[in-house]
């Protein structure tokens, strides 16, 4: 009988993986099939977040590019300006100018219901009856309008589209009251929108009036929002460009449409610097689950692993097994993965889209766009998670020799000089979080986002490199303390923990990593909120609150002509009435807004919260004219301070003005930034004499309750009026909508954990098996041993919450110290979320206890009989 | 240990393994030698410790000696990379665990066919080796049945088909008969004596059983990893007794 020889190889053969997957995969995914499953939900988690998050930052942006090349149709250059509106009796200019076919004026504004306030219409001033230069947005054959003459005379006339009429219920020329900065008046019904493109925005909430009509209602007479140009065939848009330059002089800005959808794109830059943050955390829990669940299911085979090598199956043949085993199931878990993701954002993209026009810019997010390479980077990334596991897996499995591999107990006490290495460079790598503070100001948005996705998720993998070590020292320290005890559950869990420091280090990175990123979540939204509450209740306070529309916005709401103030001042009770108007606005090409305050009504109510300079003292500069406030956070992203002079765009040109000082605001600018000057001077220079919310001071003992209804029946429908709590209330309830989805964030990495670690418990438990029996055999209880496996299970989560606390307060705090400030300017003091903290540690001990409770109860419940380790 | 006209199936030259725990140097094996020819079946005995295993998986190339060398047909071991050594101890060395070691989600014919899959032969080829080993062993019957359901005695025997179907130089046994009831382990014994008859390979077996030892051709003796005596099981045994005396 002669050995087998290499000759007898033969290309018919059965190969040695479809021998391999047939009898050892196919049994093992059938014999574990919990874990199997855990496996690619493990998978299909990871991936469905990176696809939730990608989709809904996607959906929100390309809703936002899609409205303004609606709008902008054919327009091949846009005539606007910084200061916000751009005069009328330039649109004979632009069209003089050589080089353009045709150039028309638009005004444009969203006016709420009077009847329903929570809806508002997007209401659009255009020459259609007389310029061309709308044809392709609004063609004038699909805008049916009974009577013209009556159309174009009666200044309350507007074109809405069917599915409006419908909406509101409406017949032809029945009136529609809408709020207009000068309060409550119709708008009637005289024309249909048919199949256009901009009919389909903000769900048909679209009304389109006569130019001068709609500059008469939306209080802009002589002004317009924008010129829209069309070229000559043939011209150069360029010269064409420069041209207009010329011809029009300084404080307007001539530039296509696209440039104007970056700068709006630039005025998300916060949010879009929050998903994509959110995104790496996502990526980082999706790999990291990907990996964890597919190392445990190589590690747990390690016995058969070696004995198939030794009985002649070469390694890189076992590793091949074991790598389609993972690529197989992380392809079962990156396509469930992938449609649950895009269902969720599907489900997820109106509510952000809410969150957005209700904070930055009005958006209309109908449905997620779903985003092909997303989807590929999110399968990209189950798949490479579940790559580099079963390569990491597959080393640590056989860096044991085959022979130790082989044995029944053949685990080797833990060598702790192992874990230095990794101990200390996750310390480093934790550490380096802190390198942020080296980056400068101003950073492109790209290398922005790389700094703060990146200075977090090194840590995030530094507290992955150390948990091991962790789990090995706390597990050392709590044996020499548990030897005292003569509990044995205690005794035994303290025993354990230590053995495989890997195994457990698995699980307690799992936690620490998912309570790392909600705790440092938590610490951004208390600090922020806490920041802003307080912030209005000491410099933002009045005994009443009156705006336009149906309730409180972040931003400012609706204008409101002076006569709503005057109409209010003639409420019983009512000792001073503040206007506050915010208008969008630009310094070069940064998106920022210019508010109007009151000086003297200031002066009377606490003046405003300085950070440079007091109030007091840039009072008649401001009043003069010859001075302006700069909000802290945009001071610090300009990098200017009290005294430096800023040149600021003006109505028909460019002015200069010293900045007096600068205050902490967040109501008025959001992240963005403002520049305030006196009412009086934005009324002479800007000639706008609206606000958009007043703050109402009533005489001393008048009662609130009863002068806020007296507000309410003079203003009318259409206004909201609310006491200093309910602001405060109000206020919250937006800045929690906008949260929310930092929180579902967080939830969606809470389950990846709870799966994490109910995987890697269920397969130490399992490891244990032939152990759990032994000790039966000798004589230990069922309730013994279970309460042990939880102990030690517990201990473990313990230790994951614990480290994921401290990691999560550390990123925290340089979130709020480092990378808040480089995105937004502002400069918030670190509140920690005590009481969320103690709640992690507790919970994730518990989720540990019972993810190990399962399988210790079944394992302890065997019977004596000797089992073999086969 | 081999006649000196025969190459021997296995050489082995001073084979030693230092361990390093921590600061500590732990020798295991020190300077072993051993020949075997074709047909000899030797046991190595030993108390516990004495280096048995040890040996076994350096001349298995399951692990590489400190120093010292191993030739099996020829061939050194410790000059082959690591897939060659895979694929060599495949075609030439078959080996016998004490616990069986049978994967649990195979058949008994997938267990004993798993090496030939390995070797990449046709279908057939595979079919009539798998057939002829099982029948072999005498276990025809059983070639559709997992671990589970067969007795200790069965579940060795087809540890052992599984060892001889690549038709080895060489087999290794580590304590074969360990896990066996006495009647279970006669048989083993008689079938790994029927095995050398007909196919003439050499088999080293570890064993702590005075009775499987006493089953063997030649005897090995070790303690605290040295090689204490050598040679015809009949002449160590008198040996031993002399010296004992």
């Amino acid at each position: 009988m002669p050995a087998t020889t290499p000759s007898r190889r033969d290309a018919r053969s059965p190969g040695i993986v479809g021998t391999l997957i047939r009898t050892l995969t196919f049994p093992h995914w059938d014999r574990h099939r919990l874990r199997t499953v855990l496996t690619v939900g493990g998978v299909a988690l990871g991936v469905a977040t990176v696809v939730i998050l990608i989709d809904v930052g996607n959906s929100v942006l390309a809703s936002f590019e899609h409205m303004l090349g609606t709008m902008a149709g054919t327009m091949e250059l846009e005539v606007t300006s910084p200061s916000g509106t751009v005069d009328e009796r330039l649109l004979d200019v632009v069209a003089s100018v050589p080089g353009v076919r045709e150039a028309a004026g638009l005004v444009e504004g969203f006016v709420p219901m009077a009847d329903d306030p929570e809806e508002s219409l997007y209401l659009v001033g255009i020459d259609f009856l007389g310029s061309r230069a709308w044809e392709q947005q609004f063609p004038r054959k699909r805008i049916a309008i009974d009577d013209e003459l009556l159309f174009i005379s009666d200044p309350t006339s507007v074109a809405l589209t069917p599915a409006m009429a419908a909406r509101l219920n409406l017949s032809p020329d029945a009136a529609l009251p809408v709020v207009t900065p000068d309060g409550p008046r119709p708008l009637h019904w005289r024309g249909t929108l048919g199949d256009i493109p901009p009919a389909a925005l903000f769900d048909g909430a679209i009304g389109v009036m006569d130019l001068p009509a709609a500059q008469l209602f939306l209080n802009r007479v002589d002004r317009l929002d924008r010129i829209g140009v069309q070229l000559t065939a043939g011209a150069s848009a360029d010269v064409v460009r420069e041209r207009l330059v010329a011809a029009l002089g300084p404080g307007v800005d001539v530039a296509s449409p696209e440039l104007r959808g970056q700068q709006s794109e630039r005025a998300l830059l916060s949010l879009r610097a929050m998903l994509l943050c959110n995104t790496s955390y996502g990526i980082i829990v999706g790999a990291l689950i990907a990996y964890h669940t597919v190392a445990v299911s190589v590690r747990q085979r390690r016995r058969e692993l070696a004995l198939v090598e030794m009985l002649g199956v070469r390694r890189r043949t076992l590793f091949l097994l074991c790598s389609l085993e993972s690529m197989a199931l992380a392809g079962a878990g990156a396509t469930l993965g992938v449609g649950l993701g895009r269902v969720a954002a599907a489900a997820a993209a109106g509510g952000i889209g809410a969150v957005v026009s209700e904070i930055w810019a009005r958006v209309d997010v109908p449905a997620a766009t779903h985003s092909t390479p997303g989807a590929l980077v999110a399968v990209a990334i189950g798949f490479a998670g579940a790559f580099v596991a079963t390569a990491v897996a597959f080393v640590g499995t056989f860096r044991v020799p085959t022979v130790e591999a082989l044995r029944p107990a053949g685990i080797a006490p833990p060598d702790s000089r192992t874990f230095l290495a990794p101990l200390t460079l996750g310390l480093v790598l934790i550490a380096s979080a802190w390198l942020l503070a080296f980056a400068p100001h101003g950073l492109a948005f790209v290398p922005l986002v790389i700094a703060l996705a990146g200075t977090h998720d090194v840590a995030y993998f530094g507290v992955c490199l150390i948990a091991p070590a962790l789990v090995l020292y706390t597990g050392r320290a709590l044996r020499r303390f548990a030897h005292r005890s003569c509990r044995l559950p205690w005794r035994l869990a303290a025993e354990n923990l230590p053995r495989a420091p890997g195994h457990g280090g698995a699980t307690v990175a799992i936690i620490a990593v998912a309570t790392g990123i909600a705790i440092s979540c938590a610490c951004l939204v208390q600090s922020f909120e806490q920041a802003w509450v307080g912030w209005i209740e000491q410099h933002f306070a009045a005994d009443l609150f009156v705006g336009s529309g149906a309730r409180i916005r972040l931003l400012a709401g609706p204008p409101m002509s002076p006569t709503v103030a005057r109409t209010l001042a003639t409420v019983p009770g009512v000792a001073a009435v503040e206007p506050f108007r915010v208008l969008p606005f630009r310094i070069g090409d940064r998106p920022t807004f210019l508010q109007g305050i009151s000086v003297d009504d200031r002066l009377a109510h606490g003046g405003l919260a300085m950070v440079e300079g007091t109030f007091a003292a840039a009072a008649p500069a401001l009043r003069d004219g010859s001075g302006v406030l700069l909000s802290d956070n945009l001071a610090v992203r300009l990098g200017l301070h009290r005294g430096d002079p800023i040149d600021l765009a003006v109505p028909g040109g460019h002015r200069r003005f010293r900045i007096e000082g600068t205050f902490i605001d967040y109501q008025g600018s959001l992240d963005l930034g403002a520049v305030a000057i006196a009412t009086n001077q934005l009324a002479a220079i800007w000639r706008d004499e609206n606000a958009n919310l007043f703050r109402v001071w009533l005489l001393p003992g008048t009662p609130v309750a009863e002068t806020r209804a007296a507000v309410l029946a003079r203003l009318g429908p259409g206004y909201f009026v609310m006491t200093g709590s309910q602001f405060v209330a109000g206020t919250r309830t937006v800045l929690d909508g906008f949260f929310r989805s930092t929180w579902a964030l967080v939830v969606v990495i809470a389950l990846v954990g709870v799966v994490g670690v109910v995987n890697a418990q269920l397969a130490s438990v399992l490891d244990r098996e032939v152990e759990i029996v032994t000790l039966r055999t000798v004589g230990l209880s069922i309730r013994d041993l279970t309460r042990s496996v939880v102990l030690e299970c517990s201990m473990l989560g313990a230790l994951g919450g614990l480290s994921g606390a401290l990691l999560g307060a550390m990123l925290g705090a340089q979130f709020l110290r480092l990378a808040l400030p480089l995105v937004t300017g502002w400069r918030i003091p670190l509140e920690l979320p005590v009481t969320l903290l103690a709640v992690v540690v507790v919970s994730s001990a518990a989720v540990s206890a019972l993810a190990g409770y399962v399988p210790a109860r079944a394992l302890a419940g065997l019977g004596t009989r000797h089992r073999s380790t086969d | 240990m081999s006649t000196p006209h025969e190459a021997p199936v296995l050489d082995a030259r001073d084979l030693s393994k230092v361990y390093e725990q921590g600061p500590r140097r732990v020798t295991a094996l020190a300077a072993v030698s051993l020949e075997l020819a074709a047909g000899t079946w030797l046991a190595i005995t030993g108390s516990s410790g004495s280096g048995k295993t040890t040996l076994l998986n350096l001349l298995a190339g399951l692990d590489l000696p400190t120093s010292g060398a191993v030739w099996v047909a020829g061939t050194q071991m410790s000059t082959l990379g690591a897939d060659a050594r895979t694929d060599f101890r495949r075609r030439n060395i078959g080996f016998v665990f004490q616990f069986f070691n049978l994967l649990p989600t195979m058949t008994a014919w997938d267990n004993v066919a798993l090496p030939l899959a390995a070797e990449r032969l046709s279908r057939a080829e595979i079919e009539h080796r798998t057939a002829a080993t099982l029948e072999a062993v005498g276990l025809t019957g059983l070639a559709r049945h997992r671990p589970c359901e067969l007795s200790g005695g069965e579940q060795q025997r087809v540890g052992i088909a599984r060892a001889l179907v690549m038709r080895p130089r060489l087999l290794l046994a580590d304590e074969p008969t360990g896990n066996l009831d006495r009647a279970s382990g006669d048989a083993v014994l008689a079938l790994l004596r029927g095995v050398i008859e007909r196919t003439g390979l050499a088999i080293v077996m570890v064993t702590h059983s005075p009775s499987a030892a006493a089953a063997a051709d030649m005897a090995l003796i070790m303690e605290d990893g040295r090689m204490v005596a050598s040679g015809h099981r009949a002449a160590v045994a008198s040996a031993r007794t002399a010296t004992a005396s």
